[in-house]
């Protein structure tokens, strides 16, 4: 008999029950046996593999022997509800079952009557046990065909499964459910349908392996090729040596045999694999096989790569040994490979020729160029930025990537890659201009050097002629009345005066510049003092210091000047005076460091002491900016007879603070600390009425980093912000405030910062995009970032701005307390990321500092809010 | 001979101007003879898909079944855009087409099925199983229905169902579904979870030489007249084309002579034919469609092209294709788009 060629095989879609070329398999009896017997099972398997003719013949079979089957085509269904999708399995069971036919139930009054009270699995679940196993007494199989079909769903379907598996495990209790078995067909692995592990019935049920035709099974396909070739059996074999006994590629092959045969001089199975499958196989595919494997391979750029390369690992090695890995499980599921004996293999030889070395490279070359290196950086957790492209590569990636659509880590890589480059680049720009800068300030050094040692000269010697010409007025106006006596004090005043500035400059020479300074402005000072004898004793007892602090030290020397100065105001032992005071506080200033360059510390601090207490005694109530305080006498207008300077204080108090440290007791320390701090916002007090911004800022730095214990480290961060102390902060902001209209001041900058709408107090790991856009906000407002420009200004910009503006300067400016760095202007905007969507966005890239500055700020905000500055 | 018939839609049945391709015809009759056939008709516009059609649906009535024609060509898009609109008109359509009662209205719920299991039901109960026969379902330029995401999986993965239920259930056995489309279905569809991996293709060519002998000697032209030669170097084996030549030779309107002379241009026969081609390109959503057809008409290699513009003239029957590279359908195409592009 003789088959007619268009209907004795078929090519695409599932083959009717009676289809004559249906092959029976392996799979077959193992399908038919294990539902049978009750079992759960599942086909899960490449396209076109016959899963569903199989099912056809399996329901067919168990039909016979008296067992309901019901089918479910998942792809009907469509994009639906929950509710929908569970209404349509009952609908479809109840189709299937012909409950209506057959016992008059209507379905949609049942479910209705139940869909107001139970979720949609429950109303199954019910309808299955109720209704279902109720009504009809056989043993019933669900089969569920397309069920990958329930990934396209908006929801989960995990219940469904569950649900399958709680039948399964009802079985114990409840005998019906023995009658009830689904079976479950389609293309995916069990782990893409149900993601709940605990849930999942596949682990529970019978995994069906299904293979291509084998040779002893292929009786039926060799009918219909008899009586058209002398060697039927000869023909199939070379069929299915190219076909590996995919039934797809099989019964098309057999197809285009039998009408091969019909032809004068019919070709053999090779040139028609060859003619008709493998050359231009794109046009010729059709129904479509090869280009879903295809598609199915590259569907995802992401994992295309990965599936390729061990694609090509099995064709160029023949085989590979199978693991659990993604790949080799969405490889066998493209139908590409067949795991056999634990091997993968390409599954059969047209796949091997369409799909071979040279197709492999092209798709890999379309994918990336830079696939190794990209694939080291994702491994490394995105943090290996030797992986990253650089250079022509990165220019030729970018090339390639213009008309992809890229993935979310591709987009991330390249941005990387660019980012750095531009990174790399600023960098070497900026090594470049360091160099430059860096010479050009070693040739300023040098020369200021140079200058500076002439200054210093010319400042001693400017000192020493200032006295003089000084003094000349005052001797002038006394040689009338005591000619001779007089010019000899003055004569005597001067050479003191230049002994001491001479030695002051020795200690300058020496690098002891805060103790030159001090004397100094002592011997300066002096010139103030009418009477002779006490600017003597202030001569002297500078003097002393000077040879208790010089590297020749000198304690003698010392001791005898100290004396020399006692001498001299002896007199005034009893006198109360403001003057009196202030030479008495010098003494015992100078008399305890003498005796702490002794080594008699008790003694030492017994004097200091002494001079603190008789110190806070000539502080005087005044104004400090708006509010009163005890001001310090060297910043007290109304002391006409400075003798102390401020130096003289800073050092008293630094001195015994030392001490204290050393020796002394806490309570003490901290009070001289509060003395100390004190006398700093005297000062600052002082510089801002007079207008001084930078030198005020530097002040109120280095008031800050003295409050906060902080000044060896030189950086107040946040911690310390946080826990500053809110008196000083009230009492700093309020000079800024009020000396400033109102213009500057922590107070001010905090009402900006809300403003612009920061947050307090977050450290760095929570700061987010939105953060940095409203810091970014809060910087430009006040002057320190160029918004337009997208510019950090650094220190020395800000303060010349502030130096030319004054008062015009923009709001919140000062103070900088070192927020603002040098540091800054290094640091280029070129950050980029991408975000999930796949939009960019800017960021800079912050240096350890520029965090540490951004916290700062938040932290010091935060801490304004808290001491309700 | 019959008399003369202007080319004018799809041919009647009756006319003798029809001319059997081969074997395309009694492949498509006995497939329908099969339970739950599925016949796919693929092929540019004016080669003669709606004839076909339209004969298979005659043929099923021969052998008593129902016939249905439906053209999703004239659809509103209003319908198109959402599926449970569409499902509902197509079976409201299909009710009143049969002359069975229109229960849409009654059975259509959606609070207990989704469109596509509505679609279904209805089909089994208000359709299949009331006419107690095969029922021959035409749907028309399918293609329509491409650009439209919203109901393409959803409506072809029913059809796809549909066909696989025809393998098991008696009532399903009764559909025979045929489609014919223009375009290669250029969406991302799961062809397996679509009736486009199933079924009998059928792909409509163009008249080779003796069929367009035979269509000149049913007009009454000399088969022999090298003219002829000549007509098929200018408009190829294009049914549409040479119908209409040879109509207005056969009714002597004009000579061959004059007819290939002007042929290209505005006061030729394909005047309005070409215009009418030119307005589609013109108006397309996709602006680049004619710089596209300028470089394949001024190239004399086959052009690459960007497989949606493809596809796009391709349908237009514009073009032909081998691989990716695109030629003119016909030298009337190319000379004609030379000049006016």
């Amino acid at each position: 008999m003789t088959a007619n060629s268009s209907n004795f095989y078929q090519v695409g879609a599932s083959l009717p029950v009676n289809a004559p070329s249906y092959v029976q398999r392996q799979a077959d009896e193992e399908f038919y046996q294990k539902l049978q017997a009750g079992k759960f099972c599942y086909v899960l398997n490449s396209r076109q593999m016959g899963k569903s003719s199989l099912r056809v013949q399996t329901m067919q079979r168990l039909q016979k022997q008296g067992t309901v089957c019901a089918a479910i085509d998942l792809t009907g269904i469509g994009k639906v509800t929950e509710e929908q999708w569970y209404g349509g399995i009952v609908y479809n069971l109840s189709e299937s079952c012909q409950l209506e036919d057959k016992f008059n139930f209507d379905w949609r009054v049942w479910w209705q009557k139940h869909q107001t009270i139970l979720s949609p699995v429950q109303c199954l679940n019910q309808f299955i046990e109720k209704v279902l196993l109720a009504k009809i007494q056989q043993p019933i199989v669900i089969f569920v065909d397309e069920i990958d079909k329930v990934l396209s769903q908006d929801f989960s379907l995990d219940d469904f499964f569950a649900l399958i598996r709680f039948f399964q495990n009802q079985r114990v209790d409840n005998s019906i459910f023995e009658r009830l078995t689904f079976a479950l067909l389609g293309v995916a692995t069990p782990g893409d349908l149900i993601t709940n592990k605990t849930q999942t019935p596949f682990n529970i049920g019978e995994a069906i392996e299904l293979n291509g035709f084998k040779i002893d099974e292929v009786e039926p396909l060799i009918k219909g090729l008899q009586g058209r070739f002398n060697h039927p059996q000869k023909v199939m074999a070379e069929i299915l040596d190219w076909t590996g006994g995919q039934p797809f590629l099989t019964q098309k092959l057999c197809q285009f045999m039998v009408s091969e045969s019909e032809k004068d001089n019919p070709r053999s199975v090779k040139e028609i694999v060859k003619s008709r499958i493998i050359e231009n196989w794109e046009s010729q595919d059709n129904p479509e096989h090869l280009r879903t494997i295809r598609d199915r391979v590259l569907s995802s750029e992401q994992r295309a790569g990965y599936l390729l390369e061990l694609y090509q690992q099995i064709q160029q090695q023949g085989e590979v040994a199978a693991n659990n890995s993604v790949e080799s499980s969405e490889l066998r599921l493209s139908g590409l490979v067949v795991q056999r004996q634990g091997k993968l293999r390409v599954y059969n030889q047209v796949y091997q020729q369409v799909f071979n070395q040279n197709w492999v490279e092209n798709q890999l070359n379309n994918l990336r160029p830079y696939s190794e290196a990209f694939r080291a950086w994702v491994a490394s957790g995105y943090s290996d930025e030797s992986r990253l492209l650089q250079g022509k590569a990165l220019i030729d990636s970018e090339e390639w990537a213009k008309d992809k659509n890229l993935s979310f880590q591709d987009k991330q890589f390249l941005a990387a890659s660019k980012e750095k480059e531009i990174a790399v680049r600023n960098q070497e720009a900026e090594l470049e201009r360091e160099r430059k800068d860096r010479e050009a300030a070693e040739k300023i050094n040098l020369e200021l050097s140079e200058a500076n040692r002439k200054a210093k000269r010319r400042i001693r010697n400017g000192t020493v002629v200032l006295i003089l010409a000084l003094s000349f007025t005052a001797i002038s106006s006394f040689v009338a009345a005591n000619k001779v006596r007089e010019a000899s004090k003055t004569d005597e005043y001067l050479r003191t005066v230049e002994k001491l500035a001479n030695l002051a400059g020795e200690l300058e020479d020496e690098g002891s510049d805060s103790e030159a300074k001090e004397l100094f402005s002592q011997a300066g000072q002096s010139v103030n003092i009418k009477n002779h004898q006490l600017r003597q004793a202030v001569l002297y007892a500078g003097i002393s210091y000077a040879h208790q602090k010089l590297e020749t030290k000198n304690l003698k020397e010392a001791q005898k000047y100290l004396e020399l100065s006692q001498q001299q105001w002896k007199h005034l032992q009893q006198n109360n005076s403001n003057e009196a005071s202030q030479i008495r506080v010098l003494s015992l200033k100078t008399q305890g460091n003498l005796f702490k360059e002794q080594e008699q510390p008790q003694q030492a601090i017994a004097e200091y002491k002494n001079a603190f207490e008789i110190l806070n005694k000539l502080k005087e109530k005044g104004k400090r900016g708006e509010r009163i305080a005890e001001i310090s006498p060297a910043f007290n207008p109304n002391i006409q007879n400075k003798i102390l300077s401020k130096q003289n204080l800073e050092a008293l108090h630094r001195e015994f603070i030392a001490l204290l440290s050393k020796n002394g007791n806490k309570n003490l320390k901290s009070k001289v600390k509060e003395s100390l701090t004190e006398h700093y916002l005297d000062e600052l007090n002082n510089l801002l009425a007079n207008k001084k911004w930078q030198e005020a800022d530097n002040r109120t730095t280095r008031l800050m980093l003295f409050v906060a214990n902080r000044e060896e480290c030189d950086v107040l961060d946040h911690d310390y912000l946080k826990n500053f102390s809110c008196k000083r902060l009230k009492d700093i902001d309020s000079l800024w405030v009020q000396h400033s209209n109102e213009r500057f001041g922590f107070s001010v900058q905090k009402q900006i910062w809300k403003n612009t709408g920061n947050r307090l107090g977050i450290n760095i790991q929570s700061w987010t995009e939105k953060d940095e856009d409203t810091y970014r906000s809060f910087v430009s407002r006040i002057g320190w970032y160029d918004g337009g420009l997208g510019r950090w200004q650094n220190y020395s910009d800000i303060m010349r701005r502030v130096e030319k503006d004054g008062l015009k300067s923009p709001v919140g400016i000062l103070p900088i307390v070192g927020m603002v760095s040098e540091i800054r202007k290094k640091i280029p905007d070129i950050g980029r990321a991408v975000r999930e969507d796949g939009s960019v966005v800017k960021y800079s890239r912050w240096s350890w500092f520029d965090w540490e500055l951004r916290e700062g700020q938040s932290s010091l905000v935060l801490r304004l809010v808290n001491c309700n500055v | 001979m019959q008399s003369l018939e202007y080319p004018d839609g799809s041919v009647p049945l009756d006319s003798s101007f029809y001319l059997e391709r081969n074997e395309v015809e009694s492949l498509c009759y006995q497939t329908l003879k099969k339970p739950a056939a599925l016949i796919r008709i693929k092929a540019p516009k004016l080669m003669g898909k709606t004839s076909l059609a339209k004969r298979i649906i005659a043929e099923g009535i021969k052998q008593n079944y129902q016939g249905m024609y439906l053209d999703l060509g004239s659809v509103n898009k209003e319908v198109i855009t959402n599926l449970d609109k569409f499902l509902r008109w197509l079976c409201s359509k299909v009710s009143l087409e049969l002359n069975l009662n229109n229960q849409v209205d009654n059975a259509w719920d959606t609070t207990l099925l989704g469109s596509n299991d509505n679609c279904t039901d209805y089909f089994k109960k208000y359709i299949l199983n009331q006419i107690n026969s095969p029922l021959v379902l035409v749907l028309d330029e399918v293609d329509r229905l491409f650009p439209y995401s919203e109901i393409v999986e959803d409506f072809f993965g029913m059809l796809r169902s549909w066909h696989e239920k025809g393998k098991t259930s008696d009532t399903w056995k009764q559909l025979r579904l045929v489609l014919a489309h223009a375009t290669e279905i250029y969406i991302p569809l799961d062809y397996h979870q679509s009736p486009f991996n199933a079924g009998v293709p059928v792909d409509l060519e163009e008249f080779n030489q003796k069929q367009v002998k035979d269509l000149a000697t049913r007009h009454g032209i000399n088969s022999q007249d090298n003219l002829l030669k000549e007509l098929r170097t200018m408009v190829g084996g294009h049914p549409y084309l040479l119908r209409l030549a040879m109509y207005d030779i056969a009714s002597e309107k004009t000579t061959f002579k004059d007819l290939l002379e002007s042929a290209t241009t505005e006061a030729g026969i394909y005047s309005n034919h070409l215009r009418s081609l030119l307005d589609i390109l013109r108006s397309a959503s996709d602006l680049d469609l004619v710089q596209a057809l300028k470089q394949v008409v001024n190239s004399n290699a086959g052009v690459e092209l960007d497989s949606m513009q493809i596809y796009k003239l391709h349908s237009l029957g514009m073009v032909v294709r081998k691989n990716n590279h695109v030629t003119p359908r016909c030298q009337l195409y190319r000379e004609y788009f030379c000049r006016v592009l």
